[in-house]
Order: structure tokens, then C-alpha cells, then sequence
């Protein structure tokens, strides 16, 4: 799929430098839409931890909005898919931090607790 | 430094159809698009909580690499690079994250067995301890109750006693006080005036007292001797404490343990009549045997003080 799809990017970008045309790629509605979905996805939860990650997912989005905007879409289809990976990368920035602190947190959970109850066995 | 600005500028120069044709001798994305993926393929951390992720970049790569090879347009390979780097990046964050939680649910589980333990040893030991307080409030009950049921007991028999010596003995009388039972013998019925030796007359009350002690052994008794105001009252008092004695000395040969006896001599003190008439008089000369209750109950003795 993604295959087939790169095959035809690169044959767009043959025709782009052999014709000097672009507008026979189709729009990459797909992409942009999963792009959309993944940054809306991140979006509550990477605001503090992966917030850097986030903002390029955003600001790539929005380029590729734009680009399909004017019927750009060999850009708006690179724009896409990057912003996809970019909200995709920034949502396992966020989980992964939130997992380590709640490690942290049961550990010291554990611990305190361990020392309360030997404290209480004397 | 905006990682996406490289593929952009690559897609951008491709667009423009200016250097599509040109195939650079590396490049740059995909050389860091490598060396990323090879540090996440190494990793058996990401290999065992990240196969997915980490088989989506391995395809990202190879199409890369694909276009790299084909000699197709930088931009072109430069995006595919990016993909396989992010996603090599994903797959590692995720081994990572994945790694934590799992220890998250390992930590907790352990906290839950050491909580549930201590809980159960808790609930364990609560339980012991209610469980020997009820049988001590038990014990101490029935203790109660033995010890009121043995005393009602022990009152009940005295009582019948002392009516039986009363109604047997015409000279004595029986009375029961906050001292306890007092028995009251007129001094004419066991001594000669002046005398404090024993008249034969005075046998069946000691030996009536003797058993009724025997019956009784819980209980001491008190001896106390009276006399009224003729005469000297130290001398009084002298022959009152001798008669007192006498009365222990008899009840001691009976088989009555010393201890069990406490003998005084009060002489006038503690009249029960008036001095001025002669039957008052009477009345005051006396031997009060004073019957105490239990040893156990009783505090300090029945003395007087």
C-alpha cells in the first residue's frame, strides 16, 4: 500500500521534473486525514511531556492542509505523512513519560510501605 | 533544529523540477535514518515489546533504501528516511514505555501481595487478642459469680448457725453487724466475778464457738472483753484483755489455730447499757466474739479501732 504509494511519488516527481506537471497527482485525502486524526490524538495528551514533537505534528499538518489547499498535493501528501509520524512519535514521547513516572511512584509507594510495616511488626 | 526542513527543501527542489535528475553520492537523511533503525534493531528490549513498530520502520527503511538505489529523486529517499527514522524513534520510545509499564504492573501486583499479607497477619492477630479478651471477661465472670454464689453460700450458713446457737444457748446472743456476726456471752456465764479463769459452765459456748470455726474455716475471729465502771479501769481492762485470752487459749485447745484468734480487752469502753442501774451493768460485762467475714473479703481484721 504504502509501497504502491511511494512508487507513485516517485513517478510524480519523474513527471514533475520530465513535464513540468503536477496536477494529475491525486488528492492525498487519506493521508491528510490520518495525519489529522493522530495530531488530534496527541494533542491532550503530549501538551507537556513530547510538546516539542507535538508542535512539529501541528505545524506539518497545517502545511499540508495548506498545500491541499492549492492543490499541492505532492506536498501535502509528504506534509501528511510526516506530521502523522511526527503526532505518532510525539503521543509515544507522552505515554512513555507518563510510564515512567508511575514506575517511579510505585516504587516509592513500595517502599514506604515496606518500611511502615516493618516499623508496625515491631 | 527542525528535522523536517531537510525532506522539505529536498520534496521542494523536486517539485520545482530543477535537480531531480541529480543523484547525490550520500545521502544525509538516510545515512541518519540508518544508524538510528540499527540502534533500535540492536536493542532486544525493542525486539521483544516493539516487533511491530520496529517491522514498520524496517519497511520505511528498506523502501528507502529501495529509492535510494533506484537513483530516484532525493527528496524522495530523503522523505522515506525520515519515516524510517521517526519510526525506528517509535519503536524505541515504545520498548521503553512498554518496559515501565510493565514494571508498573509487576510493582503492583507486588504491593498488593505485601499489603494483602500484612492485612491478613493484622486481621490474624486482632482476632487472637479479641478472641483471649472474651475468654478472660468469661473467666472473670464466672469467677464472679462462683466467688457471689460461694460467699451467698457461706453468709446463708452462718446465719443458720448462729440461729441454731442462739436458739441451743439462752445465755448468748447472736447479732449481725457491719463487722459481721456478733456473738455477745455474759461474762457471769463463763467466769467468776474478779477471776479470769474459765468456769466449767462456760464449756458448751467454747465448745459450740470451737465448731462452728471448724465449720467455718474461712473465717477469723475476734475476741473481745468487756467489763462495766466498778472499779479501777486499768485493772478493768487488764482482767477484761486475761478473760479475752482465756476464751482463745480454750478455743485453741479445741484444735483452732492461733492465727485465726485475736483477743483484747476493752475493760469499760464501749458500754451497751448505762453504767447506773445493775442490769446495765450486767449487760456491759461481756465477751463480744466478733465472726468476720471470709479472709478474702475482709480488709485490716474486725478489730475495734
Amino acid at each position: 500500500m504504502t509501497e504502491k504509494a511511494a512508487l507513485k511519488l516517485a513517478s510524480v516527481a519523474a513527471l514533475a521534473a520530465g513535464l513540468g506537471a503536477c496536477a494529475t497527482t491525486p488528492p492525498p485525502t487519506e493521508q491528510v486525514a490520518a495525519a489529522r486524526t493522530m495530531v488530534s490524538q496527541a494533542q491532550p495528551v503530549a501538551a507537556s511531556d513530547g510538546a516539542l514533537e507535538l508542535h512539529t505534528a501541528q505545524s506539518k499538518l497545517a502545511r499540508a492542509e495548506a498545500a491541499l489547499q492549492r492543490r499541492d498535493y505532492l506536498n501535502a501528501r509528504i506534509f501528511a505523512e510526516q506530521a502523522e509520524v511526527d503526532a505518532k512519535y510525539a503521543l509515544t514521547v507522552a505515554e512513555n513519560a507518563r510510564a515512567q513516572r508511575a514506575a517511579a511512584e510505585v516504587d516509592r509507594s513500595i517502599r514506604t510501605l515496606r518500611e511502615e510495616l516493618e516499623r508496625g511488626s515491631r | 533544529m527542525k528535522p523536517w526542513t531537510i525532506p522539505l527543501v529536498f520534496s521542494l527542489a523536486a517539485l520545482i523540477g530543477a535537480g531531480c535528475a541529480m543523484t547525490p553520492e550520500t545521502n544525509n537523511v538516510l545515512e541518519s535514518a540508518r544508524s538510528t533503525y540499527r540502534l533500535a534493531q540492536a536493542d532486544p528490549e525493542v525486539q521483544l515489546r516493539a516487533p511491530v513498530e520496529l517491522q514498520l520502520a524496517e519497511r520505511s527503511l528498506a523502501q528507502a533504501e529501495r529509492f535510494w538505489k533506484e537513483g530516484a529523486d532525493p527528496g524522495v529517499v530523503g522523505h522515506h528516511a525520515y519515516l524510517a527514522e521517526q519510526r525506528a524513534r517509535i519503536a524505541m520510545k515504545t520498548a521503553e514505555y512498554r518496559k515501565a509499564e510493565a514494571a508498573v504492573a509487576t510493582s503492583a501486583e507486588q504491593r498488593n501481595r505485601v499489603l494483602l499479607d500484612a492485612r491478613s497477619r493484622q486481621l490474624e492477630a486482632e482476632r487472637r487478642r479479641a478472641e483471649a479478651l472474651e475468654l478472660d471477661a468469661e473467666r472473670a465472670q464466672r469467677q464472679a459469680l462462683d466467688d457471689k454464689r460461694v460467699a451467698g453460700e457461706q453468709a446463708a450458713q452462718l446465719a443458720a448457725e448462729m440461729q441454731r446457737l442462739q436458739s441451743e444457748m439462752a445465755d448468748l446472743k447472736a447479732q449481725q453487724t457491719e463487722r459481721g456476726w456478733v456473738v455477745t456471752l455474759r461474762n457471769e456465764l463463763l467466769f467468776d466475778s474478779g477471776k479470769a479463769a474459765l468456769k466449767p459452765g462456760g464449756d458448751k459456748a467454747i465448745e459450740n464457738l470451737a465448731q462452728l470455726m471448724k465449720r467455718q474455716p474461712e473465717r477469723d475471729i475476734s475476741i473481745e472483753g468487756f467489763t462495766d465502771s466498778t472499779g479501777s479501769e486499768d485493772l478493768n481492762r487488764r482482767l477484761s484483755e486475761q478473760r479475752a485470752q482465756a476464751v482463745k487459749q480454750a478455743l485453741v485447745a479445741r484444735g483452732i489455730e492461733p492465727q485465726r484468734i485475736d483477743a483484747r480487752g476493752y475493760g469499760p469502753a464501749f458500754p451497751v447499757a448505762s453504767n447506773d442501774t445493775p442490769t446495765g451493768r450486767q449487760l456491759n460485762r461481756r465477751v463480744e466474739v466478733v465472726i468476720a467475714p471470709p479472709a478474702r473479703a475482709s480488709s485490716g481484721g474486725a478489730t475495734r479501732q
